[in-house]
């Protein structure tokens, strides 16, 4: 039996489960990331290019809210309020005047949204990194003098992102919101005809991904992690590349495309170099897209050419 | 997006009767220009090239290097307008072709110093181009594959990458980047233009506004004629219909990946030179990712897929600092405060989204719809004589010069 424990140990602390659980941690946010891109894309078919910068400035709303006393689950439930709410207005104010209009003029807004929550972020809150702290412990644990990459904290964000997969599993498969949902985002006309109030239903979207990228985003910056204007960029990013290989019609896709991004980044840092794991995502993407361009968890058929 | 090049209007013109001399001067005129596309373009667009650089005569010496920089912006528009507007590629990585651009020349340069080889300048600018065209092209062979957002997050995730990439680099400097000399000219190319016999010379600190501006007028150039050639037909065909274009016997894939090979040219033209005025590159200034957003921003504002869009964008760029003091100080911001350093970034952006939701088509765009305006009331109110023949003219060497695309 100590034996086995023993060989527990260091089975946990080798390299390679190191690697995992360090590429997981960083895999689920990718996930979160890449599924709120994909929720948007289903219902309005539109990529939303300030999916970080909505996130980080609801995270900064809710957070900066600590300053004050309030307890880290109030600022914790603010935050994804905000982003809920933030979410429904843009997609109100900016997107729905663009429907039917050219593929370019949705993208350049949200490119203007992305740079304008970014100026006025750092308006408000400076351009400065500051830390809040983490609810549970972010130390690593020592299993008889070894390091296992693992931490209260990580676990419960681990448990966070398994809650929120399957909550909107749940929610998308299994509930008559979810089939109004799906019905306006597949066949908005008949879906009207059937009295679904399309255009509620889409709000409905884009604020449930707007949410999901917040929890996406405290998690990223509570504790080390550090809350900063530009912190989402990259994982926006790279949250971007995943669903773009899972497919962007794909939530399954874009959840496993983020777990295996994540992992594959952090085993190619380990086991060649740090260079080779910033293009690791890009080169990821290009190989994916020539491969299969719609994705490959994708079920829509290739747009013939 | 596509009205025909040559206004169907004139023709009425040209049957009237009775016809003043000056009207029939710019008669005549739009005839020859309509004989005589290619070389209108090139006697246009060197005018008013020649007219920039006289400008600069006239402009303080701490505002010129901004106008260099403009000019340098203004290629890099270029690239972007023609990889958007007329191939249909929404591209947001072009500051990555910038930030290739600028850094091979800067290592050039640092590796044969400039001090006293001024013929490295030509060269960097050169090879900056060719390792653009190579960067265009391992971007652009995913791109044939891949419509609107696709592409846009790829090409995003293009500019993201690329400095943090640079950074790695030993050799490029690291986060401290590379510095680069202030472009000087060699003597004899200044003793040609400094006449001392009238004690007549152009400053230093001017040259490489000048010169850039010259390389800028010629980027132009090149960039009129592709619009106008076939390749340039042929783009906008694959933009419009890629069936009908397939039809035709058009290989789209080589088409896209062309498309990206000429702007990133651009790009990585417009980097360069740029880096000559600015003199210091480092991964995150001035070729973050956030300044694709800018050349989005400047491009959709001056009018996508037209020269004077690109044009504007550049005068844009090189007078946003004083235009942007100057509405601080009036609003009363302080420069020195959170919102005073935000201003431009919010102002480029906001004006970017209400741009986009309220006037798709931007200044050209805009401009291009008033003048309609304009001579549908001056044709329906008096067709005869009263007509005044400025405006007309004016409309047709303007159209002469970007033979208006859009």
């Amino acid at each position: 039996m100590i034996a086995l424990l023993a060989s527990l140990d260091s089975f946990l602390s080798s390299r390679i489960m190191t690697d995992l659980f360090y590429g997981l941690a960083l895999g689920v946010i990718y996930a979160l990331v890449a599924l709120s891109l994909v929720i948007i894309w289903q219902s309005t078919h539109v990529l939303n290019f300030a999916q970080g910068a909505m996130a980080t400035f609801a995270t900064f709303v809710g957070m900066t809210q600590l300053d004050r006393g309030l307890n880290w689950w109030v600022c914790f439930a603010i935050a994804i309020l905000f982003g809920f709410l933030f979410g429904g207005f843009t997609e109100r104010v900016l997107i729905r005047p663009l429907y039917g209009k050219p593929e370019i003029n949705p993208i350049v807004v949200m490119v203007g949204l992305l740079g304008l929550l970014e100026a006025i972020g750092q308006t408000f809150w400076s351009s400065s990194t500051r830390n809040y702290p983490a609810p549970f412990s972010q130390d690593y644990w020592q299993l008889h003098g070894r390091l296992v990459a693992l931490s209260a904290w990580v676990i419960f964000e681990f448990f966070l992102a398994v809650v929120i997969m399957v909550s909107i599993l749940i929610l998308f498969q299994f509930t008559n919101i979810g089939l109004r949902l799906r019905a306006a985002a597949l066949a908005p006309e008949v879906a009207r005809l059937l009295g679904v109030r399309v255009n509620r239903m889409l709000t409905l979207g884009w604020m449930i991904a707007s949410a999901v990228g917040t929890i996406a985003a405290i998690i990223v910056t509570a504790g080390t992690g550090g809350l900063n204007v530009n912190v989402m960029d990259a994982f926006f990013v790279s949250g971007f590349i995943a669903a773009a290989i899972g497919g962007l019609d794909s939530p399954v896709g874009a959840v496993i495309g983020g777990i295996v991004l994540g992992v594959t980044t952090d085993f190619v840092r380990d086991y060649w170099s740090g260079n080779a794991a910033q293009l690791t995502p890009l080169v990821a993407l290009l190989v994916v897209l020539m491969i299969r361009p719609e994705g490959l968890f994708s079920k829509s058929t290739t747009r013939r050419v | 997006m596509s009205t025909p090049t040559s206004p169907p209007h004139d023709a009425t013109h040209v049957e009237q009767p009775k016809v003043s001399s000056l009207k029939k001067f710019a008669a005549g005129s739009r005839g020859v220009i309509r004989a005589y596309p290619s070389a209108t373009r090139i006697v246009s667009i060197t005018l008013l090239t020649f007219l920039a650089i006289l400008a600069t005569f006239y402009i303080s010496d701490t505002q010129n290097p901004a106008i260099g920089e403009g000019a340098a912006v203004a290629v890099a528009v270029l690239g972007l307008t023609w990889l958007t507007g007329w191939s249909g590629q929404v591209s947001l990585g072009n500051s990555g072709f910038m930030m290739v651009g600028a850094y091979t020349a800067s290592l050039w340069i640092n590796h044969h110093p400039s001090a006293t080889q001024p013929s490295s300048y030509g060269i960097g600018l050169v090879l900056a181009v060719a390792v653009g065209a190579v960067t265009g092209l391992i971007l652009g062979l995913p791109a044939t594959r891949l419509r609107g957002p696709y592409l846009a997050g790829m090409t995003i995730a293009f500019a993201v990458v690329i400095p943090s990439f640079i950074q790695t680099l030993s050799f490029a400097g690291g986060s401290g980047g590379l510095q680069v000399f202030a472009l000087t000219p060699p003597q004899w190319f200044v003793n040609f233009f400094n006449d001392q016999e009238y004690g007549y010379q152009i400053a230093n600190a001017q040259w490489p506004t000048d010169i850039v501006i010259a390389i800028a007028g010629f980027s132009f150039l090149i960039m009129a004629n592709l619009f106008h050639s076939k390749l340039g037909r042929s783009m906008r065909m694959v933009r419009d219909n890629d069936v009908a274009a397939e039809l035709a016997g058009i290989n789209l894939p080589r088409m896209r990946a062309l498309a990206f090979v000429i702007s990133a040219s651009f790009g990585a033209l417009g980097g360069a030179l740029f880096i000559y005025i600015a003199n210091t590159i480092t991964p995150e200034e001035p070729f973050q990712f956030t300044f694709g957003i800018t050349l989005l921003t400047l491009m959709v504002v001056g009018g996508i897929g037209t020269l004077w869009g690109a044009a504007i964008a550049g005068v844009v760029f090189a007078y946003q600092g004083p235009w942007i003091a100057w509405l601080s100080s009036h609003v009363g911001i302080s420069s020195t405060t959170n919102l005073g350093q935000q201003m431009p970034n919010i102002l480029f952006s906001g004006i970017l989204i209400l741009t986009m939701l309220l006037a798709p088509r931007g200044i050209v765009g805009g401009i291009q719809d008033l003048v309609r305006i304009v001579k549908k009331l001056l044709a329906s109110s008096a067709s005869r004589s009263e007509t005044s023949p400025e405006s007309p003219s004016d409309n047709a060497s303007g159209d002469a010069a970007t033979h208006s695309p859009s």
